[in-house]
């Protein structure tokens, strides 16, 4: 019982999938910057960006604040308009 | 091979005079009586330092080169939701100096840069403005072939008396840039870009 406990707390609640809006996402090149940051992050598994929607994709398996995310966007140049955790 | 040499390891005209923090960019662009070579990092998302190399040749045959250490800064930018408007400002000192100001306006379709640089050194000055228009007529996705049309407008006062104007077509792929052109006076212009 103890051991399902512990189970049920501990890596499912670490692994999340974010979505960050960001503006002036334009240049596919320029954008390489996002991936290049967040790759350096420990707790990001998988990097999507989307230039029609705005938006890039973090699967995460790790805690990664807000904070971080809008430092690691802001470090590329660019600037985050919203981020929903799933 | 000396060319080719300053293609592989040298930011040139209207392209990314400052990226991401921590970035590196080598680039260069090569016409028939100019080269422009140059290599960075970007030390934050502002500012970023480096080498740049120029070759100009004068109609009679004169050249003149000069290496200079750079420092390049993001002065402004707008991040729009479906646009970038950036002013940048230029500075170098070496065996010679340089000054200069650039804008550029992009969407994902549409590019409009200007950037004017004066250059100098003993008993020698010249200024060089770049005008550029791009229209991408496929928007690729992030991972894709990303492909433009440019018109580019350029006057140097040292090498020519006339304004060069020309088509070039823009690709690029990742994190490399490549640009190939002509000038409507029979210039051929090559330009190569790589963000590390």
């Amino acid at each position: 019982m103890k051991w399902l406990f512990v189970l049920l707390l501990s890596a499912p609640v670490l692994a999340e999938t974010i979505q960050v809006g960001v503006n002036g996402m334009v240049c596919s090149m320029c954008a390489q910057g996002i991936k290049k940051k967040f790759g350096a992050e420990k707790a990001v598994r998988k990097i999507d960006v989307d230039l029609d929607r705005k938006v890039v994709t973090l699967e995460t398996e790790g805690k990664l604040e807000d904070a971080a995310i809008r430092a690691r966007i802001e470090e590329a140049g660019y600037a985050v308009t919203r981020i929903d955790r799933q | 091979m000396k060319t080719l040499l300053i293609m592989l390891f040298s930011v040139s005209a209207l392209a990314h005079p400052v990226i991401y923090q921590d970035g590196w960019v080598a680039s260069t662009m090569v016409m028939s009586d100019m080269t422009d070579a140059q290599a960075g990092y970007s030390f934050t998302p502002r500012w970023a330092g480096g080498a740049n190399y120029w070759r100009l040749r004068n109609p009679r045959g004169q050249e003149r080169e000069l290496w200079l250490g750079k420092l390049n800064h993001l002065a402004y930018r707008h991040n729009g939701e479906s646009s970038q408007a950036n002013v940048y400002l230029h500075a170098g000192l070496g065996d010679g100096w340089m000054g200069g100001i650039e804008a550029d306006w992009e969407t994902r379709q549409h590019f409009v840069g200007i950037k004017h640089l004066h250059l100098g050194q003993r008993e020698f000055d010249t200024d060089i403005w770049v005008g550029r228009l791009g229209y991408s007529p496929v928007t690729a996705p992030f991972d894709g072939l990303q492909s433009w049309v440019m018109l580019q407008a350029w006057h140097d006062r040292y090498s020519a008396s006339e304004t060069k104007l020309g088509p070039l077509l823009r690709l690029f792929y990742h994190n490399i840039l490549w640009e190939m052109g002509a000038t409507f006076q029979g210039d051929m212009l090559l330009t190569l870009m790589v963000h590390l």
